[in-house]
């Protein structure tokens, strides 16, 4: 016996039971009641090992000695069942993680995600799927020949089911046709590996091409305008050049020699043209963006003025002009904001044949000044608003379609927005904010 | 003289250490590395248990249980560990 054995027992009996006594109150994720439970024993065994040893070292028995080595054998088992069940317990809540992750993208995804078991039968749908396919039966074993059509509109075949089912991910994505809203599909088959949830063999993911075909349309309609704008352009530059020269020209012989009778007449019509053109290849230039604005800071109300002039000749058209007095300068092209806001009355006007309120009024913003051109006409449907500034678009008959196309380039020149607001039959408004500085 | 019992309970302990270690692999618990240390020091215990059959009764006896006792330490620092990590995970979050 040596006090250096009796003290290091007395020791490991105390810090054993301690550890213990703390297993049992340690309250981390990975340790549930089992994991508890294992460690705790295997620290109690020890604990008993040591009190043991110190009991015979301290001379007063060594009657447990011979369950000591029962003990030390415990001890490595439910330890080690201790860090298994820990373990476990790690993966369980990684895997319940990433499952969480997993169904949170399946519902975020804008695609319907199919799973689909052995024999074909569809075992769960992501949200998106009613979406695009409609409410599925729950009651029903569905499959996807129950959903999808070719893209002619012929149903699928059992065959051609399984097939498209067998070659998953093989062929590629597949084009086909939701039944319910004969929507274009593009189907796409991934087979699941080993594991199987829920029985499921085969994922599909069905992405709805409707909008994508919407999109490529509208893309390929605006490279269309994009090419014919910058076409219509050159055209018109070179256009306006030779457009000088026979003005000039006419001009010329208005002052030098001057003809009579229907020569001199022959002239001003053809004036009168030279004038109509120009102004057309102005309209044009502007919406190709090739006219180089001139910007100088300047106050707004003279030209929201000149531009009420317009319309002082229709009796039948109250013209209300509300502009306050301390309306801050603006930098701006005055013959293109001129134009634009010619070209917002001239429609206002237009628009209410038989008369009625025109209301220009201008109110400073923080960043901006918004300018309102309201009228009590007709109105423009609700289809028709989103191509009203499109170029070439007019409901009008003598209409060139290039007004308001006009009006945005401007806007768009001098780094302003404009909005339109319609009630058929109740009237338009059309809002322009020209920002304070550019 | 070394008992057949030491020495299994050596065989035992080495088995069960390569286990652990395999175990473990990944898994963050805290404290964990001062238990393995422990277990380490019980399994080292055991082959002090072996050679004071041999060499040096007295030196490797109280190696063996000074062993016993450190591995009691190193237990005690790792549940401490564990149990201040729960309360750190119980405590709201602000």
């Amino acid at each position: 016996m040596t006090i250096e054995v009796v003290a290091a027992a007395l020791v490991a009996s105390l810090t054993f039971f301690m550890a213990f006594g703390l297993s049992l109150v340690a309250r981390h994720r990975l340790l549930d009641r089992p994991a508890r439970i294992f460690l705790a024993v295997s620290m109690l065994t020890y604990g008993l090992v040591s009190v043991s040893n110190l009991l015979e070292h301290g001379g007063i028995t060594a009657a447990f000695d011979p369950y000591e080595d029962f003990l030390e054998i415990l001890f490595l088992p439910f330890f080690l069942f201790f860090v298994y069940v820990a373990s476990r317990n790690a993966v369980q809540q990684k895997l319940a993680a990433e499952e969480g992750v997993l169904a949170a993208t399946l519902e975020a995804v804008g695609d319907a995600v199919i799973g689909i078991d052995a024999l074909g039968r569809i075992r769960w749908t992501n949200g998106a799927t009613t979406e695009l396919l409609g409410e599925l039966e729950p009651a029903r074993d569905l499959r996807l020949r129950d959903l999808l059509d070719h893209s002619e509109g012929e149903p699928l075949s059992v065959e051609e089911e399984e097939s498209l089912l067998e070659f998953a991910g093989g062929a590629g994505p597949v084009r086909l046709r939701s039944r319910r809203a004969g929507r274009p599909l593009e189907v796409r088959i991934a087979p699941v590996g080993r594991a199987l949830v829920d029985g499921v063999r085969t994922v599909v993911v069905i992405r709805d091409l409707a909008t994508q075909l919407a999109h490529e349309q509208q893309m390929l309609e605006m490279s269309r305008v994009e090419a014919l704008g910058v076409m219509a352009g050159g055209l018109a530059h070179d256009f306006n050049n030779l457009l000088m020269s026979i003005s000039g020209n006419v001009e010329l012989v208005q002052i030098k020699d001057p003809p009579a009778g229907v020569g001199r007449r022959a002239l001003e019509d053809a004036m009168i043209a030279i004038h109509q053109v120009g102004e057309l290849t102005q309209k044009l230039l502007l919406l190709s963006r090739k006219q180089v604005t001139q910007q100088r800071l300047q106050p707004i109300t003279p030209v929201l003025e000149e531009a009420a002039l317009l319309v002082r000749a229709r009796r039948d058209i109250e013209f209300q002009l509300a502009l306050p007095r301390d309306l801050p300068e603006l930098s701006f092209d005055h013959a293109q904001i001129l134009q634009l806001f010619n070209n917002l009355v001239l429609n206002a006007a237009q628009a209410m044949p038989d008369g009625g309120a025109l209301r220009v009024s201008a109110q400073a913003e923080r960043d901006s000044v918004l300018v309102t051109v309201s009228d009590e006409g007709e109105g423009i449907a609700p289809e028709h608003l989103s191509t009203i500034f499109d170029p070439y678009v007019t409901t009008k008959e003598e209409g060139t379609g290039l007004g308001l196309a006009v009006v945005r380039a401007v806007v768009r020149n001098h780094h302003g927005r404009i909005e339109v607001d319609s009630t058929p039959g109740e009237g338009t408004s059309f809002k322009v904010w020209l920002p304070r500085a550019i | 003289m070394v008992q057949p019992s030491e020495a299994v309970t050596l065989v035992y302990g080495i088995i069960a250490l390569v286990t652990l270690a395999w175990v473990i692999r990944g898994l963050e618990l805290p404290g964990l590395r001062w238990m393995v240390a422990g277990v380490a020091l019980i399994g080292l215990a055991y082959v002090f248990t072996i050679v004071e059959g041999f060499v040096w009764h007295a030196l490797f006896d109280t190696l063996e249980h000074n062993c016993y006792a450190l591995a009691g330490v190193a237990f005690l620092v790792g549940t401490l560990r564990l149990v201040r990590s729960s309360v750190r995970e119980e405590r709201p979050r602000r």
